[in-house]
């Protein structure tokens, strides 16, 4: 019970706290806000940049080249115009900033490099849509070659190669709206950032637990607290429970501001959901249990929540889409619980189901029981330990 | 009276030093206790091992006649602590803290809410229960501090430094409080750089220097232990020079201070006095100012330390 009152206790202080509450609700409402507001264009149909022409250089046209160029010409027609021209031409009009982007397709699709994207240097933006629409042009291609081929007829099957096209000046795409998510339904942008802003701000509010164990140490409500009938092992719990607590109710007001306030879809599982939101939290408490071990002073637990927990959320992609980092970053981000965390949901809100999420779920909860294992046993150890 | 808690050659170090070394003391049921000493004399150590916060090296701490290391939490149900630090969340209100701490001591339900009422009641802050403790002066949290170490009606109660930095009106309040407290019978260790309070408050007083128990008793105990000597302060009417060598040459123990003052260390009072003033009138001078200092806590203090207690 005394578990409960020490939980009660802290879960009160964060709320009574207005800029906390703040921290913790209004902020991550915010930054989907903006975020939304930014990408709004790519859901209402508005262009967030003006049409602009793109020069085309076909060299050894063929079928697969110009049926390309048709085909991008049909679906990309209200973002940019496409002008064919010769190589020399193309080069001066990009140079001179008259045509900002310029399009080199070789004849042979299914050879590396095909496709190079040239742009002019304050044209970046256009660049970066231009990459986009081909890549999608091209996916789309692929996929439907792969269902020709399935279906037997191997003689229509385009642009089967994945490293056809070399950019310059461009490492990154621009709209997350087709990112899919393992295979299964596209998640909007507006859901990305809702899922990754969520974790971001989670695993914040967890952070916030570890500067609240310092901060009774600090305060002497902590060895007042052990000069009570509490154990010291009610008080580790009490601290996880709390922490666990506030990031549950945290995780329940943003998927539900987010839902209400932006029709953002968390998926039609929300019993799964609220396994993974609970795996989650699971492992953050445990890790906030670990970390006391070694954080000691309100300077390092600054530290851990200004730079650390940038770090974990850049790397488990809540800020940019993991899939454009470099191979060796995106398997570093497998020791982020975070990536799992917004893995998960990406799952969940594509429309896939518990089985989409056991993998995740099940590291969540080795993440958490293994940091909190260690955590409560070490500290437990009262005097000799770190909160002696 | 029988003890309530005994302390018998405790010893604490730390990476090899004494910080507390074989300290032996006892606190009678019922008694105001005194524990005083310059900074860093080893009373916060030794107060953290009476509250099981540290573990001493050697000794043993009893408590009714248990150790408190065999059953922690009897002891705890003993104890009560009002720290030196205000430990309050300041961002509850008065009420919302005592209601915490209560919980932390198992009490709960009716008897928790009887409990708060009453202890705010006692630090007379039962008007302002429901004002967060933020909004209060030094003095008011320093009267939660209390309130919250006695919910669980302790039959010792340690006071670190209750009223440090406080307005006078709490001070007097908190003083009120303890001779309140003491008059139920609550056994008190009360430690504080104020020798007035300790004089005012105490029962028995212990000094420790360097982690040892250096003197033990009742206060007049301690000054005649220590064999502090009165002193008999005067300054004369003309300051004759002639007058003045024939005062100091005729008069045993005497001493010139600043501005012609003259001090006579003593410990015969009545006697010394009648000889100063058969001598002066033998000089032809006559007394302008005269003033008897009796032995006081604080000089004792300053002789056994060699410091202030302030310092």
């Amino acid at each position: 019970m005394k578990i409960l009152w020490l939980a009660i206790k802290d879960i009160k202080l964060t709320f009574f706290d207005w800029k906390a509450v703040l921290i913790l609700v209004i902020t991550p409402l915010l930054l989907v806000l903006i975020l939304g507001y930014a990408l709004a264009g790519v859901f209402e149909d508005k262009q967030i940049i003006e049409k602009f022409t793109v020069a085309v250089v076909l060299n050894h046209p063929n079928n697969e080249s110009e049926n390309l160029i048709k085909q991008v010409e049909q679906h990309a027609n209200q973002y940019i115009h496409l002008k064919e021209m010769n190589q020399e031409e193309a080069k001066t009009e990009v140079k001179s900033g008259e045509i900002p982007v310029m399009v080199t397709v070789s004849g042979d699709l299914q050879k590396a490099d095909s496709i190079v994207i040239q742009h002019n240097i304050k044209a970046e933006l256009q660049g970066k849509i231009t990459e986009q629409v081909f890549n999608q042009i091209i996916q789309s291609s692929r996929l439907l070659g792969q269902a020709y081929k399935a279906t037997g007829n191997t003689n229509a099957v385009p642009y089967q190669k994945e490293d056809h096209m070399e950019t310059e000046d461009i490492s990154e795409t621009l709209f997350i709206e087709n990112s899919s998510a393992n295979d299964g339904k596209i998640v909007s942008s507006f859901q990305y950032y809702a899922a990754g802003i969520s974790v971001m701000f989670i695993l914040l509010t967890g952070m916030s637990g570890l500067s609240s164990i310092i901060e009774e140490k600090k305060l002497g409500t902590y060895s007042r607290i052990r000069m009570t009938y509490t154990s010291l092992p009610s008080f580790i719990i009490g601290k996880w429970l709390s922490t666990t607590a506030t990031c549950l109710l945290q995780f329940f007001i943003l998927i539900l501001g987010t839902s209400l306030i932006f029709n953002i879809s968390w998926g039609n599982h929300l019993g799964v959901l609220f396994l993974l939101m609970l795996a989650y939290v699971f492992a953050i408490g445990g890790i906030v249990i670990f970390l006391t071990i070694f954080i000691q002073t309100e300077t390092m637990a600054n530290i851990i929540r200004g730079v650390g927990v940038q770090i974990m959320v850049l790397l488990g992609g809540s800020m940019i889409p993991i899939h454009t980092f470099p191979e060796m970053l995106q398997y570093a981000a497998y020791i982020t619980p975070n990536y799992w965390a917004q893995n998960g949901l990406l799952n969940l809100m594509g429309g896939r189901g518990f089985s989409s999420i056991t993998v995740e779920l099940l590291v969540l909860f080795c993440i958490g029981l293994l940091t909190f294992s260690i955590g409560f046993i070490r500290l437990s150890k009262g005097e000799e330990g770190n909160l002696g | 009276m029988p003890d309530i808690l005994e302390i018998k050659n405790l010893t604490k170090s730390f990476t090899n030093k004494n910080v507390v070394s074989e300290l032996s003391l006892n606190i009678k049921k019922g008694e105001v206790y005194g524990l005083i000493g310059p900074n860093g004399a080893g009373k916060t150590t030794l107060i953290n091992m009476i509250c099981g916060l540290i573990k001493p090296t050697n000794g043993s701490i009893t408590m009714d006649s248990q150790n408190i290391y065999k059953d922690n939490f009897k002891f705890k149900k003993l104890l009560g602590v009002v720290p030196q630090d205000i430990a309050l969340y300041t961002a509850l209100s008065a009420k919302d803290n005592l209601l915490f701490w209560g919980r932390m001591y198992n009490l709960n339900g009716e008897k928790l809410k009887k409990r708060v009422a009453e202890c705010l009641k006692l630090v007379g802050l039962d008007d302002r229960a429901n004002e967060k403790i933020s909004t209060f002066s030094g003095g008011m949290k320093r009267r939660i501090n209390i309130a919250a170490a006695i919910l669980h009606e302790p039959a010792l109660l340690i006071m670190d430094e209750p009223t440090v930095g406080i307005d006078p009106q709490s001070r007097n309040h908190i003083l009120e409080t303890i001779k309140q407290l003491n008059s139920k019978g609550m056994s008190v260790i009360y430690t504080s750089h104020y020798m007035e309070e300790v004089e005012y408050l105490c029962d028995r007083i212990g000094i420790i220097d360097h982690g040892r128990l250096i003197v033990q008793g009742t206060i007049e105990d301690v000054i005649l232990q220590i064999g502090d000597k009165s002193k008999i302060i005067f300054s004369l009417q003309n300051n004759n020079e002639s007058a003045i060598n024939y005062i100091k040459n005729n008069i045993p123990n005497i001493q010139e201070v600043e501005d012609h003052k003259l001090i006579v260390n003593t410990a015969n009072v009545h006697q010394t006095l009648l000889n100063i003033l058969e001598v002066i009138k033998d000089s032809g001078e006559s007394i302008a100012t005269i003033d008897i200092l009796s032995p006081s806590l604080e000089t004792s203090f300053l002789q056994i330390t060699g410091k202030s207690l302030r310092d």
